[in-house]
């Protein structure tokens, strides 16, 4: 396919704060993604926010932070596909649902829609507008890898003339260990579009920490997935044994999104430190 | 590159295993909806469900495994009729809202990830190629097979199968009721007296191919997607994402609404998708459609498993000539130009099929077969 595809923006959240193309590296408020109010860290409104499950904050916070409304013109929104990956989406909603069907308990009908990770996508849609393809992936393996290369595919594929990838997973501290995984908050976002990146080429590994975020080659990013791959460790075990108390070991899944993040705070600066 | 053909095809469904028994239910109008019995203690809004019988259950051993035990009877099944293709260059595309959400509702290791579902399938049918999980709402299954397209036509894969599954657990049950989308007694789509959807469980699987010698005489010529970008869990009323959808799978088909011979719709039964496809047709059609049905009444809402077990109905009505009807419905007060089927009708020879789909977060989601 010869449609070049380039990241014009990109955004990110993790426990540590929010940085990204339009946002300078700002911490969280103690309590977290949950504690956080929109005012805090954009100059603009969002009457939804507060509602928002932990996993969609941190999408609308991370997709913000990386300018997609400036770089994605209202005119181009009809063809703007969103992308979401993830291991689980959001297991605090899901857990949060289910806790409210015990006897005696009020059902949670605000919870159930965001016991979907594409439930996320869909509040970027209403949010700015976007009408392009919609598609959420979960991967027990190379959630990020799977994610960009499936955007990229929509717009070489000319089903979309840009695109918000998401990538990330919520699941709390107080719920993490008696699902057997580990706690994580994070969200990674990026602003693809069609076309040749502006300026500078051919891709440079130098140049292009020096110009990041602001455009990026997506050339050397998140490689297509071919042939076989590794079986986790879990699909050896019985099927539906109990795994309560056991906490699975760090993995390398989302092991590209923690590692663009820290590169982001290499380039744009921690919390607290120079932008 | 090639056409996109159908090589195989697998479902299990409160019918009974496989395919034909499900293709046979819909051509003479049996429902599966029946009195809630494994959820009749859940505290909900509907008494009907489309439940597997209990001895399936049994012989599992645990609802929570059903989604895996039912996508891999559904992929052994289309395996089977595709001739058993080589799994090392085979994809895999697991569709499925919730899959197997053990751990979340009880013991177990499944945490509501389709992902995790996806590849316990591959391991269990010995799938070594690319794989992917998609949960996008009711659109899922559509969706998956958008997905399982792009591989072929990107040479990720020459075959991909797709497998949509889910079932009924009293959390799914549950946080439908709560929302208020369930008919008290069974769906009634596109009919005046319409009040809610009923819920369904299967499993459905279509294998895609290049190899035109694999073909069961049909292809997926068209896909298009789209947002309504207009609200979470209801649709626009307006109809127009799912036109949106609609035309962008025409266009990459090559074709126009003039080549549409049939359309199975969304058909849910909520008053307000039902109103949504009736615009949204005659909107694309600009007048009177082609002939169109849905199959909810007989299936229920079987969430990521509809839109394959659905395209499994639209490609064999392609197949047979003729789509079959809603027998039981009353009058309707969806848009006029929406040509409701109410018995078996013979569609025009030559003409493509459109299944259409919907979801929560607005997404919409149209393929295009055609013979």
């Amino acid at each position: 396919m010869s449609v070049p595809v380039h990241i014009a923006g990109i955004g990110a959240v993790d426990a540590e704060g929010a940085i990204g193309s339009a946002l300078a590296a700002t911490p969280l408020p103690e309590g977290g993604i949950a504690r956080l109010r929109w005012k805090q860290l954009f100059d603009s409104e969002n009457a939804t926010f507060r509602r928002l499950d932990p996993l969609s904050r941190c999408v609308s916070v991370a997709v913000e932070a990386a300018g997609a409304a400036d770089r994605i013109p209202p005119e181009r929104r009809s063809g703007t596909a969103l992308v979401m990956a993830s291991r689980f989406g959001c297991l605090h909603s899901d857990l949060r649902f289910e806790e409210s069907l015990a006897p005696g308990r009020q059902v949670a009908p605000a919870v159930f829609p965001y016991t979907l990770p594409s439930t996320c996508l869909g509040e970027l849609a209403v949010r700015h507008g976007f009408k392009g393809p919609v598609l959420c992936l979960s991967s027990e393996l190379e959630p990020d890898r799977e994610g960009l290369c499936e955007a990229r595919a929509l717009i070489e594929l000319g089903e979309a003339t840009s695109a918000i990838v998401c990538l990330g997973d919520y699941v709390g501290e107080e719920e993490a260990g008696g699902l057997g995984v580990e706690p994580v908050c994070e969200v990674l976002a990026l602003v693809l579009l069609a076309g040749e990146r502006p300026g500078d080429s051919p891709h440079d590994r130098e140049a292009l920490l020096e110009s990041w975020p602001r455009s990026l080659d997506i050339a050397e990013e998140a490689p297509p997935a071919v042939g076989p791959r590794v079986r986790p460790e879990w699909s050896e075990s019985p099927p539906g044994a109990a795994r309560r108390g056991r906490t699975e070991k760090s993995t390398r899944v989302g092991q590209y999104r923690r590692e663009v993040i820290e590169r982001l705070r290499r380039v744009l600066g921690a919390p607290g430190g120079p932008p | 590159m090639g056409a996109i053909h159908v090589g195989g095809r697998g479902a299990f469904t409160p019918f009974g295993a496989g395919a034909a028994a499900f293709l046979g239910a819909v051509r003479d109008g049996r429902s599966a909806l029946r009195p809630l019995e494994r959820l009749a203690g859940v505290d909900c809004l509907t008494s009907v469900a489309a439940e597997l019988p209990a001895d399936v259950v049994a012989e599992v051993g645990d609802w929570r495994s059903l989604p895996f035990h039912l996508a891999r009877a559904a992929a052994g099944e289309a395996l089977a009729e595709a001739g058993e293709p080589a799994r090392a260059e085979l994809g895999l595309v697991v569709s499925t809202t919730k899959g197997d959400l053990s751990g979340i509702c009880g013991p177990g290791a499944g945490l509501g990830s389709p992902g995790r579902l996806a590849e316990r399938l591959a391991a269990a049918v010995s799938i070594e190629g690319p794989r992917a999980a998609v949960s996008c709402a009711c659109a899922s299954g559509l969706a998956a097979v958008a997905l399982g397209c792009r591989w072929i036509l990107l040479g990720r894969a020459s075959r991909v199968l797709v497998v949509g599954t889910d079932s009924l657990s009293p959390f799914v049950v549950q946080g439908f009721s709560s929302l208020l989308a369930l008919d008290p007694g069974a769906c009634r789509p596109f009919d005046a007296r319409r009040k809610g959807l009923s819920l369904g469980e299967a499993a459905g699987a279509l294998l895609l191919t290049t190899d035109e010698r694999e073909s069961l005489g049909v292809r997926v010529v068209g896909w298009g997607e789209s947002n309504d970008a207009n609200h979470i869990t209801g649709p626009s009323r307006d109809g127009e994402g799912l036109r949106l959808a609609s035309a962008r799978a025409l266009e990459r088909a090559g074709l126009g609404p003039e080549d549409v011979a049939y359309i199975h719709l969304h058909g849910t039964g909520t008053v307000y998708n039902d109103a949504m496809e009736g615009n949204a047709m005659a909107r694309l059609f600009g007048g009177p459609t082609p002939p169109a049905s849905g199959t909810k009444q007989l299936t229920g809402h079987t969430l990521g498993a509809a839109g394959v077990l659905e395209s499994l109905v639209a490609i064999e009505a392609l197949r047979r000539g003729e789509a079959p009807g809603d027998g039981e419905l009353g009058e309707s007060d969806v848009h006029e130009g929406l040509r409701l089927l109410r018995e078996t009708t013979p569609i025009a020879r030559g003409g493509c099929a459109l299944k259409l789909a919907a979801g929560f977060g607005g997404i919409n989601a149209v393929l295009a077969f055609a013979r």
